[in-house]
């Protein structure tokens, strides 16, 4: 049986309010001066706590291995935006070559017009 | 003389062409919005205070979670086994907690570290989008030095050719050009942006999901805790320290509440981000809710840490 990410925090905490209701009863028979059941409440609502506690551990583990996915993937998605940022810088590179380009025109011609007269 | 004639006319050809690249540029480009930065800003800012006040929230619940340890540890024999660290085969610097015996400070703490870098890759995410979005990239004094270059540059092309086009003229022109080039620039950058938005929004909601399954999880943590707390100054009757660890839970609760939904109100806020670069007002509302949300969160954590 399988639980989704809803469902087990649905059951963790539905553990942790019949782990509360332990103590609570636990807490009535000790003030009713009911000393050996409220011991024995205790003794199993303890073992109940090291369960959620269990849980609770393996809820996490399962957070870090989906969160480890969405990390790369949310990675990635930097990388491509960082891909975007430097295309636009390499545009604006172009744009500063041609100009350069259209400022090398006058002394190519120059030159060409020397080699000409050399013919 | 037929040889410098036509050097002349491939010149002024080539001139003409780039003209043409020039006008093709402005028509393919049209006029491009400039695109409003205030709300990328006002985004990576939000999602650094998610950050850290997330981190502050994992503080608290790791540092609530040790001293309940260290209480139960007194009582049981488990619980100290728990904390007896073991070797990672798989990695020299490795550590791995005993298997069903390990303790929960440990995982919180491990817990945390993963929170930790989840909001750092969003942070990183946004922060490059603030990058793209910014007017630095294409900066105005970038361009404006750039026309005066291209300026001297046709002067020069013109005189080659025997002439002389007018002062006035060639900075016209020159302006035109370059007021072309940012625009095509500013339009292609806010393309990326708009492509970038649509197709990581499912990203930015699982990370979402991811945030507020934690906050949840963090309030079973604290559930436990404070259940086990609560229950030992019951048994002694200690109603003073009763009352104010109730006030210290009820607390921690509203923290992770705020943090729940300021994660809830992420994905809102990146989609917002879009809507923010097809209208001509900046739209601020959700992005602005985020950060405050997450400012409020930091400053009831530094409360807490007062009552303390």
């Amino acid at each position: 049986m399988s639980f989704d990410k809803e469902s087990k925090c649905k059951v963790i905490e539905t553990m942790q309010a019949i782990y509360r209701n332990g103590q609570i009863l636990e807490m009535e028979l000790r003030f009713s001066d009911r000393k050996e059941e409220a011991e024995e409440v205790w003794r199993k609502n303890t073992r109940l706590s090291t369960e959620i506690d269990v849980l609770i551990g393996k809820t996490m583990d399962e957070w870090l291995g989906e969160a480890a996915t969405v990390v790369k993937r949310l990675d990635k998605a930097s990388g491509q935006l960082q891909d975007s940022i430097d295309e636009i810088g390499a545009a604006i590179n172009t744009t500063q070559k041609a100009i350069k380009v259209v400022g090398a025109f006058d002394d190519a011609f120059n030159t060409a017009m020397k080699v000409m007269k050399l013919l | 003389m037929y040889s410098s004639l036509y050097l002349r006319s491939r010149v002024f050809r080539l001139s003409l062409w780039l003209v043409c690249i020039t006008l093709i540029c402005v028509l393919a480009s049209g006029c491009a919005a400039k695109i409003k930065t205030d709300p990328f800003k006002a985004y990576a800012d939000a999602n650094r205070k998610l950050q850290d006040s997330a981190d502050d929230s994992l503080k608290i619940a790791y540092d609530w979670s040790v001293s309940s340890y260290s209480r139960r540890v007194q009582t049981s024999k488990d619980a100290i086994m728990g904390l007896m660290l073991m070797p990672d085969e798989n990695d020299p610097f490795g550590w791995k907690a005993p298997e069903k015996k390990s303790a929960l400070p440990l995982k919180v703490a491990s817990f945390r570290g993963g929170v930790n870098r989840l909001n750092s890759s969003l942070v990183q995410y946004a922060d490059l989008l603030m990058q793209l979005a910014s007017d630095e990239i294409i900066s105005s004094k970038q361009f404006e030095q750039m026309a005066g270059d291209l300026n001297s540059g046709v002067k020069g092309a013109f005189s080659s050719i025997g002439q002389s086009p007018g002062d006035s003229k060639v900075a016209l022109f020159s302006a035109a050009a370059m007021t072309a080039a940012q625009q095509y620039l500013e339009s292609k950058r806010k393309s990326h942006l708009i492509e970038v938005l649509r197709s990581n929004q499912k990203e930015v909601e699982s990370a979402a999901g991811l945030g507020k399954e934690a906050a949840r999880i963090l309030a079973a943590v604290m559930r436990q805790e404070y259940n086990d707390e609560s229950a030992e100054l019951a048994r002694k009757a200690s109603v003073e320290p009763l009352l104010k660890l109730d006030e210290r839970y009820v607390a921690q609760l509203q923290i992770l509440r705020a943090l729940h939904d300021a994660y809830d109100q992420l994905p809102v806020a990146h989609q917002q981000l879009s809507s923010s670069l097809e209208s001509e007002s900046s739209q601020l509302g959700q992005i602005q809710a985020l950060y405050e949300n997450a400012l409020r969160i930091q400053h009831l954590c530094a409360d807490l840490k007062k009552t303390k």
